[in-house]
């Protein structure tokens, strides 16, 4: 983003709406701060500068990292999907991405609402892989990953902000009690907060652990959830699938 | 993506806020028929009082028309979302979606006892479940608890605490009513996600409360 300041009229309505706090008024004139602006673009949708003031630049390798992530309009070339994640549980009935006896993480580093530096969630990821955890392949985070083994992250991003971004990685279900220590640890060393979700498939007779194991392991459990009913099969051939070769 | 799954607030309020999705998967059920199936989908959230409705690349019902979002579903359209606030609308919905059998996915965000409870009156039993299993790292970044709600609404993170604190202070300042400020902090999450229902309720609980604000 950027703010050209002969325009501004300094009415400071584009302040409210900044979900990072990168836009401020001081002494009557309105300040972008380029290092919070995570380029999520609320700003500009919200077509509250009267002057036409705010204006998205031309991003470059590797700030263009933050609009991929933060803008839900952006798309990553790892996924050709939009937003922070992949499909995970929406489609596990169809996917079959985690199976059962395994579990689906997902932690969010920056939500809500604070945002978070790559250098944070590379942290998460580091951790999480000393677990042994297995990163999903083509997702956004893991396409930055220089070694999925260590969890490592390209160093030149290393620098960038996202508003939030979703680490999503599989590993079997005994697994979770050593997954929640390592969170715990990891997240007495980070500059931002991070949500926690974890899926599963339940088998043929709806298998599930309870709230309550969860609570057990520390987790400030909600009685919130998401539950794919296993309605969707698959239509497209695994032929075409895999371009034209039979796995 | 995670982005209905951590919606904050009391069991009571969370029990009035269900999200609906049909979705078909990358490369396994995305055929032509898809957009057809989601706008069909969408015809049945808005038959069942559906609050709010959309989704990237869909529009959204605060922004949009039933008919301009048929007209903007297309291919490239990932997902159709209904939010709901009675469960007896998202009962019927389960309900007919199961008897259409279109061979989506269909995800259904909420309390999880009460959405199992559903599923159950449909005689389905849930594939896969998503557990959201609360925050670490440091709390004190976080806005304050009365705006966390309203903020986590918008899975995405498009609503800023600023806004929903300032609406809050319109309304209580009767400058705008608490409808006029859930349309407006809706109108920030672009998947049609956000429960104009709910929120109205929350404005108002925060407006009438003395605690938040200064005299």
């Amino acid at each position: 983003m950027k703010l050209d300041k002969d325009l501004c009229a300094g009415c400071g309505a584009c302040v409210l709406y900044c979900p990072v706090g990168a836009l401020s008024e001081q002494d009557g004139v309105v300040v972008l701060d380029l290092d919070k602006c995570v380029e999520c673009h609320v700003c500009l949708r919200s077509e509250v500068c009267p002057t036409g003031a705010l204006q998205q630049d031309e991003l470059s390798w590797p700030r263009v990292i933050r609009s991929m992530f933060s803008d839900p309009f952006g798309k990553h070339p790892s996924t050709q999907h939009m937003g922070r994640g992949t499909e995970e549980v929406k489609t596990n009935d169809v996917t079959n991405l985690v199976t059962y006896g395994n579990v689906g993480i997902a932690i969010e580093p920056g939500r809500p609402g604070v945002s978070a530096s790559m250098r944070d969630i590379e942290k998460i990821t580091m951790v999480l892989a000393k677990v042994g955890v297995e990163f999903a392949p083509k997702t956004p985070i893991t396409s930055l990953m220089t070694d999925k083994t260590t969890g490592k992250l390209r160093d030149d991003i290393l620098g960038e902000r996202v508003l939030s971004a979703i680490v999503e990685c599989v590993a079997p279900r005994e697994k979770i009690p050593e997954i929640a220590k390592a969170l715990r640890e990891v997240s007495k060393e980070v500059d931002t907060v991070f949500s926690v979700a974890m899926f599963m498939a339940g088998g043929p007779a709806g298998d599930f652990p309870t709230l309550d194991y969860f609570r057990a392991l520390g987790f400030d459990v909600s009685p919130w959830g998401k539950t794919n009913l296993g309605l969707g099969r698959v239509t497209i051939n695994q032929k075409a699938r895999n371009g034209g070769q039979t796995r | 993506m995670t982005h209905t799954n951590h919606r904050e607030g009391s069991l009571e309020s969370l029990r009035h806020d269900f999200v609906v999705m049909v979705m078909p998967a990358k490369g396994y059920n995305n055929d032509e028929e898809a957009p057809l199936k989601l706008k069909k989908a969408l015809r049945i959230f808005l038959r069942h009082n559906a609050v709010n409705a959309g989704a990237i690349k869909a529009g959204y019902l605060v922004k949009n028309s039933p008919e301009e979002m048929e007209k903007i579903i297309g291919q490239d359209t990932p997902m159709i979302h209904g939010t709901f606030t009675n469960e007896a609308d998202v009962e019927e919905v389960v309900k007919e979606l199961k008897e259409e059998d279109m061979g989506l996915s269909v995800v259904v965000s909420g309390v999880i006892e009460r959405v199992w409870d559903i599923a159950k009156k449909a005689g389905i039993t849930p594939h896969s479940v998503e557990f959201s299993l609360g925050l670490m790292g440091k709390r004190e970044l976080l806005a304050e608890d009365y705006l966390r709600p309203l903020m986590t609404m918008c899975g995405h993170g498009l609503i800023s605490r600023n806004l929903a604190k300032s609406i809050i202070e319109d309304v209580k300042r009767g400058l705008i009513d608490s409808s006029e400020g859930a349309r407006r902090l809706a109108a920030q999450c672009v998947c049609g996600i956000f429960n104009l229902d709910r929120a109205k309720k929350l404005i108002e609980e925060a407006a009438s409360s003395a605690v938040h604000f200064s005299p």
